[in-house]
């Protein structure tokens, strides 16, 4: 009994807190921040209709709607001004820009991930899927050191620098793991929740995510002469996605998932308008590729020596 | 907290030897790794009862553990269901606002619309407004449909009243005044969404007198039907136009001028 203990505790103190480098989570980083800042400018354009204090979400609407909802806090209740609206939004865009080339990345990344949040907060009723990725992203990547590579932190610290085995740290591990266990409870219950479906068993779903005119944004109906495709299409996406948390682990499989990621999401992104959705959901996923795999950043001296758990 | 995390520190003049010395050297004082593990072993069970009490919860077990984790769910914007196009891709939704001018004209424009919602990250803000208004809408009666509802559940409790079940009487009248103050509470919620709304719509039409909403749902086309030449948009598609509200300029700034929610709004239809 004794033994088994030993052998779990030690399984998860190699899956959580085994140091790691933070290429990966550098390179998440940039791409999240990318995606975030341009999510953030977008609001601009939606600033009176949707945050700010007169828009067509009122205030009170997220306290009725949500359980526990007054505890979802956001910075537009503080004032109505719109010099604190407007103003904030500014600075947000410039913190959020600042996170992602990496300067003073551990001050910015929590302020980041406070901005998304309190803009969710405020928006609900106009959120989707990106918004849900995005939050624990850069939550995520506030925990780690992700500045200490690619970034403009890194270039004036070079002077104090940190041989790439010192710039390990149990945080990016940390940071790792969360991702990929959010993500693999994401695609779980998305892909349990389809099971409840008749239109993703018997083949056609896909047909219904292609044929929606609110969604389109490309001509699909092409494929309305190709069922047996769109049937193994649905099938596929369903199989792969109920499948994802327990195949994306082995090294065996991690590949094939990984490649299925990319056809999907881009698949939608390109075909459903929803870019946005489609590459912050392959930003994750990077998340399974192990730093020593990057060809830039930081890499260990020995990549043997840094393989992940699995 | 974890951000500082403390290494079993090797001091700076030391360098360490060998691999094995360095991974030592990193790795996280037991302490803090215990703490961190409770942590951890906490947020992830956290995160858990989120998908799992939504949308649909236990009464008995994930909708009492959902309400507990309420502060953290929505404090850092977690606790989704993440049910991403499940169980079924359904019929997509639109909105459309008529509104009529001070000449007695009508104008008409719709959300989302991809000619004026641009870019396309705009236009899905707009989408999922609509869909938000359709959802809100989908579960709950209108005021004629619940009234007859709760008068059949009075009946029965005359029924039950008149026959000594007392016990059973007791709790079919609870019952009724909870769905009473449910349905006040959610009515008066939508309400205070479409007025808002019409309050922004209106702001941005000076011109306008009143505008109406009316709610469109879009049916997914059968392939045969594409296949013989049938388009996405064609009308015979859509279902039949539903009126969610109209709201006049006038009681907009009586509203405003009181300090009464938007939502106070009367429906005129």
């Amino acid at each position: 009994m004794s033994q088994w203990i030993n052998a779990w505790r030690s399984a998860w103190n190699r899956f959580w807190f085994t140091p790691q480098t933070p290429t990966t989570l550098a390179i998440i980083r940039w791409l999240t921040g990318c995606m975030v800042f341009y999510n953030h400018l977008v609001w601009s354009w939606g600033m009176n209709t949707f945050l700010g204090p007169a828009a067509a979400i009122p205030k009170r609407y997220r306290e009725e709607l949500l359980l526990g909802g007054r505890y979802a806090w956001s910075h537009f209740d503080w004032s109505d001004s719109g010099i604190w609206i407007w103003g904030s939004h500014i600075v947000g865009l410039i913190v959020i820009a600042l996170w992602t080339i990496g300067f003073k990345t551990r001050w910015t990344g929590w302020l980041t991930a406070a901005l998304v949040i309190s803009y969710a907060n405020r928006a609900t009723g106009t959120l989707f899927g990106f918004d849900q990725i995005a939050a624990f992203l850069c939550l995520y990547l506030a925990i780690s050191r992700s500045g200490d590579t690619l970034s403009v932190d890194s270039c004036l610290n070079k002077s104090d620098a940190k041989s790439p085995e010192q710039g390990r740290a149990v945080v990016n591990r940390i940071a790792t793991r969360l991702i990929q266990v959010h993500l693999c409870i994401v695609y779980a219950f998305a892909g349990l929740g389809k099971l409840g479906g008749e239109y993703w068993l018997n083949g056609e779903a896909v047909w219904g995510a292609l044929a929606s005119y609110e969604y389109q944004s490309m001509d699909m109906t092409w494929l309305a002469s190709h069922m047996t495709l769109i049937a193994v299409m649905t099938l596929l996406s369903l199989a792969w996605e109920v499948t994802y948390a327990a195949l994306i682990w082995p090294r065996l499989t991690r590949p094939i998932v990984l490649a299925i990621a990319v056809v999907v999401h881009v698949g939608i992104g390109a075909a459903m308008g929803m870019m946005t959705f489609g590459l912050i959901m392959l930003v994750a996923n990077l998340a399974f590729i192990e730093p020593e795999l990057w060809p830039i950043g930081e890499q260990p001296d020995n990549p043997a020596t840094h393989s992940a758990v699995l | 907290m974890l951000n500082d995390m403390p290494s079993t520190q090797v001091p700076s003049t030391q360098v360490p030897s060998t691999q094995a010395d360095l991974s030592r050297s990193q790795e996280a004082a037991p302490l803090w790794r215990a703490i961190a593990s409770m942590l951890l072993f906490a947020y992830l069970i956290i995160l858990l009862i989120g998908p799992l009490a939504n949308p649909i919860a236990s009464e008995n077990l994930t909708g009492p553990l959902a309400r507990a984790v309420a502060p953290v769910h929505r404090g850092l914007f977690q606790g989704h269901g993440y049910r991403f196009f499940g169980p079924e891709p359904g019929p997509g939704h639109f909105v459309e606002c008529r509104f009529t001018m001070n000449d007695g004209t009508v104008q008409v424009t719709h959300f989302p619309d991809r000619q004026t919602h641009w870019p396309r990250l705009l236009y899905h803000r707009w989408f999922m407004l609509a869909e938000t208004i359709f959802t809100e809408l989908d579960g709950t009666p209108d005021a004629q449909s619940f009234a007859e509802a709760q008068a059949a559940l009075r009946r029965e409790l005359t029924a039950l009243r008149s026959s000594g079940k007392l016990k059973q009487a007791k709790q079919l009248s609870s019952r009724i005044d909870q769905l009473d103050t449910e349905y006040e509470r959610v009515r008066k919620r939508i309400d205070r969404l479409l007025g808002s709304l019409a309050s922004v719509f209106l702001e941005d039409k000076p011109d306008a007198e009143s505008v109406e909403l009316v709610l469109f749902e879009r049916s997914i086309p059968l392939p045969s039907d594409v296949v013989n030449g049938a388009k996405l948009d064609d009308p015979q598609y859509l279902s039949p136009p539903m009126s969610i509200g109209k709201f006049s300029r006038d009681e907009q700034s009586a509203s405003s001028t009181s300090g009464k929610d938007s939502g106070s709004f009367e429906e005129i239809e």
